[in-house]
């Protein structure tokens, strides 16, 4: 049997959409302006006149100031920055890419690239009843693997909750990781998802990308998708960045474009042992999943 | 450096030529060390100071952690090389006493509540010393800790001021500093208006200490505008030379065949 028809639905991810997160569009036009607006820490930006403020401004009086180096964003109801740098904070709602680092008894302690760690419970991880007493979870998820996920909850301490039970969340097995400024991650994205489709198009690779900075891709063209994704990195403030990596990608071989059949398959997955056929990094082993995928 | 005996001032001018009020030339750049988050090597003169800075980020042992905030850990330390007669590398109580001085230079300028139970670490090293060297450090270390993205009031900037053979002077070099009267140290939020650090050795009136706050704000804000601009060009867009180049191949083509 031909391989390629075997292979697990998610291989080729074209037309699917993937949780983005919302500022990629204005944040990524913006990107583009740095060198018009940029300010400094203490830098004033404006007059409150009662509108909104975002996370890293702060205000003295009626006086509003940057608190970050970023560009600032100004509009008739809020001013904010979008920061140049920074560490990734947990944001409710965000999806994002964590690594298992501890199996416990009633959930997961998962790594979310930031300074907080994140906590998953088994009733979130898992959609079918587990007793916990009876029950090592790790035969669900165990450390070292790599989930894409969303943030269920933060406290004001930071402590963060995440949550599989949401769209398109899912364990990422084979493939590779890398992390990224999480500043630069809706410049990846780009407008309305256009850089890193771009990129899955033309490199044929699956990638998913969190807000934390955190992506993961799996593809036998893997390391131009990433070279292209560290240049945006390096050159997020540039114009002229879109058609510089869609010139460095070209066109690149075994690339296969999204045929009718596979586009038009819905049905979950079957659970499946790879047996005797070796992947690159490891054997991929499909438990049954916890959860029925939604249709995309 | 040796003590001398010698005049520091002669014929009206500095044994460098600088007026009393003038800084020597100074040199900043950011991302001088590429995998911090944030970095800057800032030189006055001959002395010269790398930083590089680390965080928010999780905080181990976990006794030092603080619940409602982040802590900021500032590492001062000369490079064994960076004077003419090697300094024994390790802690100092020199380099512990300068460390606390300038990690009380940033506390009220980090917004360190943002971030409880973390750590942002500031690691400041003297490549070469010749005067004024915490100072240096702290100027880059305010640099590198707004290209890191740490949430801050404003910009810290820091300059030396002190007394001469009974001249009050700013930005003292090696030679000045191991001879003056009075050697004071001044670091400011320069938009604030406000002081952050203030030491002093030596002895000064009243009168001569307040003239001196007043020439150390003067520099401040002109290290001020330095810092500003060298953070703000290094993010100013650079024209892809090969992108416009091959642009404009493309229309001269398509001209030719249309």
């Amino acid at each position: 049997m031909d391989r390629f028809e075997r292979e697990p639905r998610e291989e080729y991810d074209y037309g699917r959409s993937e949780p983005q997160p919302s500022d990629g569009g204005e944040a990524a036009e913006l990107h583009e302006h740095a060198h018009r607006t940029i300010v400094i820490p203490g830098e004033y930006i404006d007059d409150k006149k009662g509108r909104k403020l975002g996370n890293d401004v702060y205000e003295e009086g009626e006086r509003v100031f940057a608190k970050v180096l970023g560009i600032p964003v100004i509009s008739e109801n809020e001013i904010k920055i979008i920061p140049m740098s920074g560490v990734y904070i947990p944001g409710i709602s965000d999806n994002v890419i964590g690594v298992i680092t501890e199996v416990g008894i009633s959930g997961w302690t998962v790594d979310i690239n930031s300074p907080y760690i994140a906590f998953l419970p088994v009733a979130d991880g898992v959609d079918e009843f587990v007793d916990t007493n009876r029950t090592d979870i790790s035969r669900f998820f165990d450390v070292g693997d790599a989930l894409f996920c969303k943030i269920s909850k933060v406290t004001k301490n930071k402590t963060t909750r995440v949550s599989m039970r949401a769209m398109g969340a899912r364990k990422l097995l084979g493939g590779v990781l890398m992390r990224v400024k999480p500043v630069k991650i809706p410049r990846i994205i780009g407008k309305g998802g256009s850089m890193i489709n771009m990129i899955k198009q033309r490199t044929g690779c699956v990638i998913y990308v969190g807000k934390n900075g955190v992506i993961w891709l799996r593809g036998d063209n893997k390391a131009k998708a990433i070279e292209a994704i560290l240049t945006i990195e390096r050159e997020s403030h540039t114009t002229g960045l879109t058609d510089k990596i869609a010139r460095m990608l070209g066109d690149l071989p075994g690339v296969v474009q999204p045929t009718a059949a596979a586009a038009a398959e819905t049905k979950p997955v079957e659970p499946e042992v790879e047996s005797g056929v070796e992947v690159e990094e490891e054997r991929i082993e499909r438990p049954k999943p916890a959860w029925e995928p939604a249709n995309f | 450096m040796a003590k001398t005996n010698d005049k520091l001032i002669v014929g009206g001018k500095r044994l460098d030529g600088r007026g009393f009020d003038e800084l020597r030339p100074i040199t900043m750049r950011i991302r001088a060390v590429e995998k911090a988050d944030g970095s800057a090597q800032v030189s006055f003169g001959d002395t010269e100071a790398i930083v590089s800075v680390y965080g928010p980020r999780k905080l181990y042992p976990r006794f030092l952690q603080e619940s409602e905030r982040g802590i900021l850990r500032y590492r001062y330390s000369m490079a064994p090389f960076s004077c003419t007669d090697r300094i024994s590398p390790g802690n100092s109580r020199r380099g512990t006493e300068i460390s606390k001085a300038s990690r009380l230079a940033f506390e009220p300028v980090a917004f360190l509540d943002d971030f409880p139970t973390t750590v942002v670490d500031v690691f400041t090293e003297i490549l070469q010393a010749d005067g004024s060297t915490r100072v240096t450090g702290i100027n880059a270390a305010s640099m590198a800790m707004a290209v890191a993205g740490v949430p801050m009031r404003d910009l810290v900037a820091a300059c030396s001021v002190g007394k001469i053979d009974g001249q009050l002077i700013a930005d003292l070099n090696g030679i000045e500093d191991n001879n003056s009267e009075a050697d004071v140290a001044v670091a400011m939020m320069p938009t604030k208006d406000r002081v952050t650090l203030l030491q002093m050795d030596g002895a000064l009136t009243k009168d001569e200490l307040f003239t001196l706050l007043q020439m150390a704000r003067k520099n401040c804000r002109k290290i001020y505008e330095m810092q500003k601009a060298a953070i703000k060009e290094s993010f100013r867009q650079q024209p892809d030379v090969a992108a416009v180049a091959e642009a404009a191949e493309e229309e001269a083509a398509k001209e030719s065949q249309g």
